[in-house]
């Protein structure tokens, strides 16, 4: 956006004004304000924030990690088990079978625009008991969802899609064996 | 002589400011910052409530050009992550000396440090913590560990919240998360410390306090901080398997990304 030819002006006016204001509160601050609304010099601007999929480091990212995470992953595996990534609009899902003893599992883990900073999320769509570690929706707590760097266990420096997939692998095994003996093996949420 | 390019000019932001444009050496300050001043935002900043509606870089502009009118100032008030405002970004840190991050959101640092290590400038970061218990300064070079080195570093050597966990015995229940605003005394303490050792190294390339990031302890807080005003500090070291700056990020990915991306994402759908 071109700066206005008067802006110089303008910001010379504001500045008196701040003086002033930074010495006593003038009453004419009201109508400097509007008047400063009325120029439209009061909103900046405000769009979409940029993702996985439309961002250069986003494309980088999938390209040169989790897109060969996913393909050594795949190789030599049996196709039933083998991950599909299908995209639903800004976000990426990876769509999976697992079998951590002897029951077959239905997943998917959710990679969100905002994706490797926040954390990806998985889902079980096979029916399941109602168990501890597990939250609304069949989705596991395998991390702590904080949005701060401190209260989040999620660490895009070192893992990829597929640790996830793995957590889930060792979340299913706890979950079979509290199915068998009413005891969660690890004492957190993995 | 240097120019220096910010993002944030919230209530730790404008104390970095102030400082560094109270320094000869700092010729040029570029702000980036999208926000209009609002009322509540009185309490800790450095602008009366009557400039609420008015953008922050506008108030930032006008306060730094009172005491330094020779300072050239250029705003930017779009967001860091705007795909729209990239190149204007990009222009903005490609011609600066040093950059200077006041965000305290993640996907804004991660950016912000991509955005470094494209054009190889040195930046640092301040970062004051929840209830303003303490606070980080990070120096970064272009060939030191990046944010997400030493984010990971940290994640795993430090412990800075002791915040309850989830409440598993309620799944479905609102996931709540607390963040208690510090004080301005402690953002000032801590973004002060951020602009003296940005302005150190801006008079000395060379300049290496023995850190990468240091920790100030604000307050006691048990388990976490055993003495008040203690630094711990830290040399981190790049992480050489590290996805965003390690060897497999470095790989040189195909020239055109949206016909490789368009190809891999269609071969991982049939697979
Ligand atoms: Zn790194």
């Amino acid at each position: 956006m071109p700066r206005r030819d008067n802006d110089r002006e303008f910001a010379r006016s504001i500045r008196a004004m701040l003086l002033e204001l930074m010495g006593r509160h003038s009453s004419a601050l009201g109508d400097f304000l509007s008047e400063l609304r009325s120029e439209g010099l009061m909103h900046g601007r405000r769009d979409e924030p940029m993702g996985l999929l439309d961002s250069e480091a986003g494309k980088k990212r999938l390209l040169t990690v989790e897109i060969p995470a996913i393909e050594r992953y795949n190789e030599g595996r049996d196709p039933e088990f083998r991950i599909r990534l299908v995209r639903q609009g800004s976000n990426l899902v990876l769509c999976y079978r697992l079998m951590p003893t002897h029951n077959i599992y239905e997943l998917e883990t959710r990679l969100y625009s905002s994706y490797p900073i926040v954390p990806p999320e998985t889902r079980v769509l096979t029916p399941l008991r109602h168990c501890p570690h597990l939250l609304e929706g069949q989705t596991l707590c395998l991390w702590r969802q904080g949005s701060s760097r401190q209260n989040n266990r999620w660490d895009p420096a070192r893992y990829t899609c597929v640790f996830a997939v793995q957590a889930a692998w060792r979340w299913l095994a706890c979950y079979e064996i509290w199915y068998d003996t009413g005891e969660w093996p690890l004492p957190e949420a993995r | 002589m240097a120019r220096i390019v910010q993002v944030g000019a919230g209530s730790g932001g404008m104390v970095v400011l102030d400082l560094l444009a109270r320094e000869p050496v700092v010729t040029g300050i570029t702000l980036i910052e999208p926000d209009v001043y609002k009322p509540h935002n009185a309490a800790r900043h450095y602008f009366p409530k009557e400039a609420a509606g008015v953008r922050k870089t506008e108030l930032a502009r006008q306060w730094l050009l009172a005491f330094r009118p020779d300072l050239e100032v250029r705003c930017l008030e779009v967001d860091l992550l705007s795909p729209q405002a990239q190149p204007e970004i990009e222009e903005a840190v490609a011609s600066a000396d040093l950059g200077v991050c006041a965000v305290d959101n993640e996907q804004a640092k991660f950016h912000w440090d991509a955005l470094m290590r494209k054009y190889r400038k040195p930046w640092t970061l301040g970062e004051v913590l929840s209830g303003g218990i303490g606070g980080f300064v990070h120096l970064f070079r272009p060939d030191g560990p990046c944010y997400g080195c030493v984010a990971s570093f940290l994640k795993r050597s430090v412990e800075v919240d002791k915040s309850a966990p989830p409440d598993y015995s309620q799944p479905g229940g609102p996931v709540y998360e607390v963040t208690i605003p510090a004080s301005k005394a402690s953002i000032s303490v801590i973004a002060s410390l951020h602009a003296l050792v940005t302005a150190e190294w801006l008079h000395n390339p060379q300049y290496d306090p023995g850190f990468t990031s240091v920790l100030l302890a604000l307050r006691k807080v048990p388990q976490v901080f055993e003495e008040v005003l203690r630094p711990y500090r830290f040399r981190i070291e790049r992480m050489r398997e590290c996805l965003f700056c390690g060897e497999a990020a470095q790989t040189n990915a195909a020239e055109d990304l949206d016909v490789a991306l368009a190809q891999a994402l269609d071969r991982l759908a049939h697979a």
